[in-house]
């Protein structure tokens, strides 16, 4: 995303414009709806705070920064509402666990279905495995293309514990991708 | 600088995040989500302003520390012209 074009946006934005908004929503929509099911594993979950995300831009357009960078404020945003809802879910699953004692099925990746290959399957269940604190970074850094401080500013750590934690999601990864010869051979 | 840290130069032309990047699947809500989302947004755009906290405390805060300034100043002053006067 160029600069001008964000700064155009938040100014649009911050004169309450619909256009300027409708401009963030068709460039983020994706990239924030890919980031939440696969933070949270499900799609349904991933829509509704999807739409938490856009209707906070909306309520709090008309106070941003001039200088504010669309991106990071929306992967923050997004992030804070994946952790308020996992608290909240494992309240309601320590009482439910307690009521009935059932054990939560394994829930299959998100776009699972949606895979074309087994090579996308691959990626998809070796992204799904990583523990989420290293799961965040790596999409953050490999499919959101942001830097290391830039992924850090999102999470609220310093630049270089995000380094070490891309590192260490790294070679997690490379260990689930181990099992599969097909994608472990495109990135040796 | 330990081996266990990637730099931002490094990210660029990593392979293994290449690779994620080109195998993770694209996707997207479906078009009645996305206009939902959208409708309810431009509503919010739409509505009046809300006094929220924060937006407050950006209106006060100023005001406050220039009167605590005002006051202190009053007071040095003041207490300089007891002792010399």
């Amino acid at each position: 995303m160029d600069v001008e074009s964000e700064r155009a946006w938040v100014a649009g934005l911050r004169r309450g414009e619909a256009t300027a908004f409708d401009a963030v929503y068709g460039a983020y929509r994706p990239r924030l709806y890919g980031y939440l099911a696969r933070m949270t594993g499900r799609r349904d979950l991933a829509e509704d705070l999807l739409q938490e995300t856009f209707l906070r831009l909306a309520q709090r357009a008309r106070d941003l920064r001039d200088d504010t960078r669309l991106g990071a404020w929306l992967f923050t945003v997004a992030r804070n509402a994946v952790i308020s809802n996992a608290r909240a879910t494992r309240v309601k699953a320590a009482l439910a666990s307690e009521l009935a004692g059932a054990a939560e099925p394994a829930a299959a990746t998100p776009f699972e279905a949606l895979s074309e290959s087994r090579t996308q399957v691959a990626m998809e269940r070796a992204v799904a495995s990583l523990p989420p604190t290293y799961r965040e970074v790596l999409l953050l850094v490999a499919v959101e293309n942001m830097t290391p401080a830039e992924a850090a500013e999102v999470i609220g750590i310093r630049a270089d514990a995000a380094r070490q934690r891309l590192s260490r999601a790294r070679a997690m990864l490379e260990t689930a991708l181990g099992a599969s010869a097909e994608v472990s051979s495109r990135f040796a | 600088m330990s081996d266990d840290r990637t730099t931002p130069s490094d990210v660029s032309g990593d392979a293994l995040l290449g690779a994620v990047a080109a195998g993770l699947v694209g996707a997207d809500v479906d078009a009645v989500t996305a206009q939902r989302i959208r409708a309810r947004a431009h509503a919010e755009l739409a509505a009046p302003r809300r006094l929220s906290l924060a937006a407050l405390l950006r209106v006060v805060e100023p005001a406050l520390v220039a009167g605590f300034a005002a006051s202190y100043l009053a007071w040095a002053v003041q207490s300089v012209l007891t002792v010399y006067r």
